[in-house]
Formats: structure tokens, sequence, C-alpha cells
């Protein structure tokens, strides 16, 4: 006799004896046995944490092109937008504007955050001297001066500092080559780690000017496949296994419209919350809740239920 | 950190390898932990699972 | 006053009152509940516990401990190496309550708060990864939080602000994780486990 069931009914036939206390003890003793096996194995990836004082000794051409760029406001935090600063309307999802509509609500002015004020903190004339006669220039002035010299400095890859000999930086070069002395002695880690608060928890500051590197930390990050176009996402620095579960979520920035869209974060991430809200709504989709009747992977689990039916 | 590091029988603090074909490409590591999911799961399906009598 | 006016009265029907203890804690299952798929729920919640263990280890003595101490490192270890099994579990458990069609008889809202567990456990498992101290972390926290600022979450939660992921990460994520998951569980617990796919139309019929 074919034994008719009803889903939502309580069950009322046949059973079979389980103990669900004992299931979760042997549960979690495996699990115990699996992580602890896995550790003794495989440890874990400590990557060492990498300062501006790593990156100005390490790449010293670098920290003073990007520090400059900051000044110029060509780098990727001086243009950002919200939450940072007005620079930029941020990326848009159509008529919404996110990011921007969000608000600057932590507030950086790259220029005056990452080179300035540090320089004005400095206990050395000649740096607070140029520090002062670049708060005291227009903007155009200020503007005119860094990009002349982030020019310059491009034509000449691997200077630290460049003589003025058209008179045209005007104190660039030296908050510049100051800043690096600075950066290069710890001091500027400090300085911008406790510009807020002298017992900080907030890197803001020091990864912001960080990120802004090319040819230090974004290298770094690129060496081992982190990079958003390498699939960085999901990886993991060495040869662990990273967050393998946010795959999909990675696959997106590798193809288009996504890869060379500058809205592509905004893009993304609808597209992510769109896809989860569809996961969660499963039952309810008119074909994909009938999959699992179309292909009876069901027969397997229930293999010794249906024969016992027949 | 070399130290701690060694207390690994396995070490893999060096660069990872990758698979993959074009655009889709994934370390070892984490194609490992992806391939071991639908390897369980195939598992899990098809070997009988020990049970006592049915009351 | 009448019972259906009275708050206390209300909550009581709703909760306790729908389960008897028998399908709180089971020493029987439906005989269908034969298969090795059915214990990656419960390898799933081990792994959680595992993870809350570690984590409490690791909260005793502090975010940089780890980097210098082999005790520390290994705790670490345990830690990570248990984030991945939780995956492994969590979407093994996922694939074969699909397949099972285990939403079926009233059980949407089981199938939506294990969805909505997997994702609070993705957000978790980033908070985790920005709060290593170290240069993963450094580099995780520069590029998740175009992806937030984009949304315009980022002016709220700042992923570069090291203090506020370890409190996310440490009290609100995991509470949050666990309510969804003890709701979860009281669901699967009170609606019992899914019956077998019949073909009979009826049975069908009676899925919604």
């Amino acid at each position: 006799m074919v034994m008719k069931v009803d889903p939502s009914k309580k069950w009322t036939g046949p059973v079979r004896p389980y103990d669900i206390i004992k299931e979760g003890v042997i549960a979690v003793v495996v699990v115990g046995l699996l992580a602890g096996g896995l550790s003794l194995f495989f440890s874990s990836p400590d990557e060492k944490a990498v300062t501006l004082k790593s990156w100005s000794n390490t790449n010293a051409p670098d920290f003073v092109q990007t520090a400059t760029g900051e000044l110029a406001g060509t780098t990727t935090s001086a243009g950002y937008g919200a939450p940072y600063n007005h620079a930029a309307k941020g990326p848009t999802l159509g008529p919404l504007k996110l990011q921007d509509w969000a608000g600057v609500r932590i507030p950086v002015d790259p220029a005056n955050s990452f080179v300035v004020e540090p320089l004005l903190m400095m206990n050395d004339s000649t740096a607070s001297a140029a520090a002062q006669t670049w708060k005291a220039a227009s903007a155009d002035q200020q503007g005119k001066w860094a990009t002349s010299y982030a020019d310059a400095l491009g034509k000449k890859p691997d200077a630290t500092s460049l003589p003025d000999s058209k008179n045209e930086f005007g104190p660039v070069p030296t908050m510049v080559s100051s800043l690096l002395v600075m950066a290069q002695s710890g001091a500027l880690d400090g300085a911008l780690t406790t510009s807020d608060t002298p017992l900080p928890t907030d890197f803001t500051k020091p990864l912001l000017f960080l990120a802004d590197s090319e040819g230090y930390f974004g290298d770094l990050a690129a060496k081992q496949h982190l990079g958003g176009d390498q699939w960085g996402v999901m990886n993991e620095t060495g040869s662990w296994p990273g967050q393998s579960w946010l795959w999909l979520f990675s696959l997106w920035y590798q193809v288009e419209p996504f890869k060379s869209s500058g809205n592509a974060d905004t893009l993304v991430m609808t597209l992510m919350g769109f896809l989860t809200l569809c996961l969660a709504l499963f039952p309810i989709f008119p074909f994909i809740r009938k999959l699992p009747y179309r292909i009876p992977i069901h027969r397997l689990i229930w293999k010794k239920w249906y024969a016992r039916k027949l | 950190m070399q130290s701690v590091l060694s207390m690994a029988l396995i070490n893999l603090n060096h660069p990872a390898h990758y698979v993959g074909i074009g655009p889709f490409q994934v370390s070892v590591g984490n194609f490992i932990i992806i391939l071991s999911m639908f390897v369980i799961f195939a598992l899990a399906i098809f070997i009988p699972f020990p049970h006592g009598k049915d009351e | 006053m009448s019972t259906s006016s009275n708050w206390t009265a209300r909550l009581r029907k709703s909760t306790l009152e729908t389960m008897e203890p028998e399908d709180l804690l089971p020493d029987n299952q439906p005989a269908y509940v034969v298969s090795w798929i059915y214990v990656f729920g419960v390898l799933t919640i081990a792994s959680l516990l595992m993870l809350i263990a570690t984590g409490l280890i690791l909260t005793l003595e502090g975010p940089s401990w780890w980097h210098g101490s082999s005790v520390g490192h290994f705790i670490n270890s345990m830690h990570l190496w248990s984030v991945e099994l939780f995956f492994v579990f969590m979407v093994v458990h996922l694939w074969g309550k699909f397949w099972m069609a285990a939403w079926r008889g009233k059980r949407t809202a089981t199938w939506v708060t294990g969805v909505i567990a997997f994702m609070a456990s993705i957000l978790t498992a980033l908070t985790g990864y920005l709060i290593q101290t170290n240069f993963d972390s450094q580099w995780i926290a520069t590029e998740a939080k175009d992806g937030f600022n984009a949304m315009g979450i980022g002016a709220f939660f700042n992923t570069l602000n090291t203090g506020q992921a370890i409190l996310l990460h440490v009290a609100l994520l995991p509470l949050a994780v666990g309510i969804i998951v003890v709701w979860h569980i009281l669901l699967v617990r009170r609606k019992g486990v899914v019956p077998p796919i019949d073909n009979d139309a009826t049975i069908e019929g009676g899925a919604f």
C-alpha cells in the first residue's frame, strides 16, 4: 500500500530510535578533531602588517609620488567623494546616488590630513615653513605647484627629490622630502593614527594613504593575487584557502559589463543583494521550486524509504 | 614568525598555485575546499547510513 | 479578560505551546530519516560552537596575541579551519535541503532563516578577516570599503576602523548569527524533518 504523506502534518508513521544530544556531542568531537588536525597540518597565514614606515623605506620614489599626488589631488582618496570628502559624487545606480547621499561622515582631506597637518606637527622649522607657505597660497597656486612637481617626478620615476630649476614647484619638494623623512622614521604612522584621538583604534587615515600607493601596497597585494581583478576577494595570502564562499561575488568583477564599469561596486553589490533575495525566495519560485521533483536526487536520499513502500 | 609557522607539518607559506581557464582562476587552496563540498555531498548521498530497526 | 487579548497568553501560545518537549529534544525520528545528508546541519552547529569556543580564547587574550604566541597562533588556526569547515558543512546542508525541497509543508520560514543565517555568517567572517591585524586584514579593509561605500553603508560601517570591526565581530554579529541559528533550529524541531517527496498530486498541493 502506498503511504500518503502530507508534509504539513505532524508525522504519525513509523519511527526509528534517535539521540539528539549524543549526535550533537559526537559532532562537536568530530569537528574538534578535524579543526585540530587541519591546524596541526596547515597552521594559518599571518603576513606581517605594513606601515607608512615600511612603504617609505622599501619604495621611497613611490611614496614621494603618492604624497605629491595627494597635494595635486590626483590620488584615489583625493578624488574619492563620500564618505571622506566632496571631491566626487561616487558610483551611482541609475538615479540612486547611494554613496553621495550617505554623506561625508568620515571626513578626510588627503592633502591636509596626510601631508600638511603632519608636517606642522613635525619639530622641523624648514618643514613647517614650507607647509605654512602652502597653506597661505591660493588653491589655484597650490594646484600648479603640485601638478608641475608630480609631472616632473613622473619623468624621473626613481627620484625622491628634484631641483626646482625653473622655480615652479613652490614649497612642494621641501614638503614631500620632509614627509619622506618623517615617514621613514615611523613618526608619520603615529601622526596619522593619533590625529583624532591619542589612543586610536581607527586606521582610516594611514590605510587610505597606503591604499593610494600603487608601487608598494597594491603591488604587494597583486603579487599574492589579492587584486579585485584577480579573484582577490576570495583569495588568501600564501597558499591557504580564503573566503571561497565569496566566489560568486568575486566572479562578477572578472566579467563584463562589471569588469570595465566605473560603477562595478554598486552593480555587483546590488546584483548580489538581488540574488540573495532570490535564494531566500526559492520556495515560491515557480520553476526552481519544482527542480527537486524533476531532478530526482531525493530518490537517492530516501532510497530505503521508497524501497519499503513498494 | 617563521618559528611559529614551522609548527605546521605542511608549510603553506609560499606563493599559491592557480588553476582555471581564461578569466576563471582559482587558487589550489580554494579549489580543494570547493571540490571537497561536491565530494562530501556525493558521499553523503551514496554511502548507506547505518541504522537499527524501525519501531 | 479573554486570553486572546492577553499579551502573555498570546506569547505562550505562539511559542511554548507550539512544541512538545519530545519535539524539542527527540529520542526518535521518522523512519525516513536515514541518510548521511542529515548530519550536515548538526556538523554546521558543531563548527559554530567550535568557532565560539576558539573565539572566546582569542577574545580573552586580545587581537594581537596570536602574532607572537605559538599557542595563540594554534588557536587562530583552529578558528580559521573551523570557519572553513563551518561553510563547507553549511553549503552541503543547503544543497541537501534544496534537493529534498525541504521548504514543503509550511517550512518556508525555516528555509528563509537558513538563508539569513548564511548571509549573516558571511558578514561575520568578513569582519573576522578585518581584525587579523596583519597585511591580509589591511588589504581586505581597503578593498571592502569600496563595496560598502558604493551602497552608502561605508559611511556607517567603516572597514578601515579596526576597533569598530572588532566590536562587530566579537559582540554584535555572533549574537545575530546565534539568534538566527537558534530560531532556525526551533523551527526545524517544531515542524519536524520534512517527509520524502511523493509524486501524488494532492501531496504537492499540501506543500503551501
